[in-house]
């Protein structure tokens, strides 16, 4: 998975607090199962060296401080044979949400998109992509 | 002058056969009252026992002071005489517990020191006031702080009065004894502190149930309360835009392969118009099960024969 990060501020320089550099964003399944989308590692290709990370084209995600508008994309991945069979839907939570209201992306059929994330390619319409945007919000008690 | 014991003492105001009468007429009326509480009728003309102090108290001034005008007692032991009402007057002032509240014990209705098993029909359903002062009376509640996780000790202020007469009914069959009331309640907590502690089991079957029975009702509870109080909002967009300023974007998924590069490139900028720019290549050395391929960009990729990830 692809995510591209930008900072929207016109003025201020600051860090993305919802978008972990070292630990992984948490993914829940339909079932309810969790999986951890994190940064590759050689292992994920076949290599032994257990922690050792893969080097991303572009990846300039791990940088503490983003100018206005400026933005950096960032591959997260979980192994497919993690998953359980019949997956319908991932949620995919952003870091470090404590508070309301509460903001995640919702994948419809992830493992129906066959599609290799090259550097080189175009990127997709959005429309081609089952994605959502769900806000939980806290409705207060009458 | 002769040193009089207290007994004589007491004697002397009224002499002996004054003091033998009240005496006896009091061990006549006591044991009157006695037979009339056993049988659970009340007499007509019983003296409340709250009053029987202040009233032999009172018969004992009045004679005292008989027999000090009459003559028959000298001034000097007078004052001393007179000490014994008075002190017996003051202590006799405190109010004195109102044993009405014990009168209808459930398991002596009738006051004749033997427990039954079941509470009496008679103190329950007649008598309501005294239900909740027997109630409050039983210390049960002082050992449900130390009770362990054992839901089959059931309290009575937990479930109402129908649990608590499976306790007693169950703490009277092990007792089996004819003892007071007092002695009884103090049994049933120590017999209820030893069940808790080691006598019924802990992990039963029944009361695993019952807790998940409970963790459900209130994991349902809570779960409901959440649901109630969280809104949910669904729209197509692939964009958030957090109170950081910061835009989370999703740019693509899919089950395929990843492109990788060499470390320690330059960190690049992406621009919001394509093509992304390429960092400089430094080929590394490679592992056998990896596969280099020059990708179109003029990049190099490595490329998983095996693995596919999303």
């Amino acid at each position: 998975m692809e995510f591209q990060i930008t900072n929207k501020a016109e003025h201020l320089i600051g860090n993305p607090r919802y978008f972990p550099i070292v630990n992984a964003l948490r993914v829940t399944d339909n079932w309810g199962n969790s999986y951890s989308l994190r940064y590759p590692t050689f292992t994920d290709v076949g290599g032994s060296w257990h922690g050792a990370e893969l080097p991303i084209p572009g990846g300039s995600e791990r940088r503490e401080q983003y100018k206005p508008n400026e933005s950096s994309w960032a591959v997260r991945l979980v192994p497919v044979e993690q998953f359980v069979a019949q997956v319908k839907e991932l949620r995919i939570d952003l870091a470090n949400q404590f508070d309301f209201p509460k903001f995640y992306f919702k994948v419809e059929e992830p493992l129906s998109r066959q599609r290799d994330l090259l550097r080189s390619q175009v990127e997709p319409d959005p429309h081609e992509l089952k994605i959502k945007v769900v806000t939980e919000r806290q409705v207060p008690k009458h | 002058m002769p040193a009089y014991r207290p007994w004589v003492l007491m004697t002397v105001p009224f002499g002996t056969k004054s003091f033998m009468n009240i005496t006896t007429k009091y061990l006549m009326w006591r044991r009157r009252k006695c037979t009339t509480s056993r049988a659970g009728v009340e007499s007509p003309g019983a003296i409340p026992q709250k009053h029987q102090t202040r009233l032999l108290c009172s018969l004992y001034l009045l004679l005292s002071s008989r027999d000090l005008f009459l003559g028959n007692l000298e001034l000097g032991n007078c004052l001393f005489v007179l000490f014994f009402p008075v002190l017996a007057l003051v202590f006799s002032l405190p109010p004195i517990q109102d044993e009405d509240c014990y009168q209808c014990n459930p398991f002596q209705p009738n006051r004749d020191k033997l427990i039954r098993p079941e509470p009496g029909d008679d103190c329950f359903h007649s008598r309501e006031s005294c239900r909740g002062k027997y109630l409050k009376s039983i210390p049960i509640h002082r050992f449900e702080s130390r009770r362990p996780s054992n839901e089959n000790l059931l309290l009575p202020f937990a479930s109402g009065v129908g649990q608590c007469g499976n306790v007693l009914e169950f703490a009277a069959r092990e007792l089996s004894v004819r003892t007071s009331s007092k002695h009884f309640i103090l049994r049933l907590a120590l017999l209820l502190l030893s069940q808790s502690l080691v006598g019924l089991p802990a992990n039963t079957e029944q009361s695993f149930a019952l807790r998940r029975e409970q963790r459900s009702v209130r994991g349902g509870q809570s779960r409901a309360a959440a649901q109630q109080k969280v809104e949910i909002d669904e729209q197509e967009s692939n964009v958030i835009l957090m109170k950081d300023s910061f835009e989370y974007r999703v740019i693509d998924y899919g089950v395929g392969r990843i492109q990788v590069r060499n470390q320690g490139a330059r960190t690049t900028i992406v621009p919001e118009t394509k093509p992304r720019s390429v960092p400089v290549l430094t080929l590394p050395r490679l592992r056998r099960n990896l596969v280099i391929s020059l990708s179109k960009c003029s990049g190099w990729s490595f490329k998983s024969q095996t693995r596919q990830n999303i």
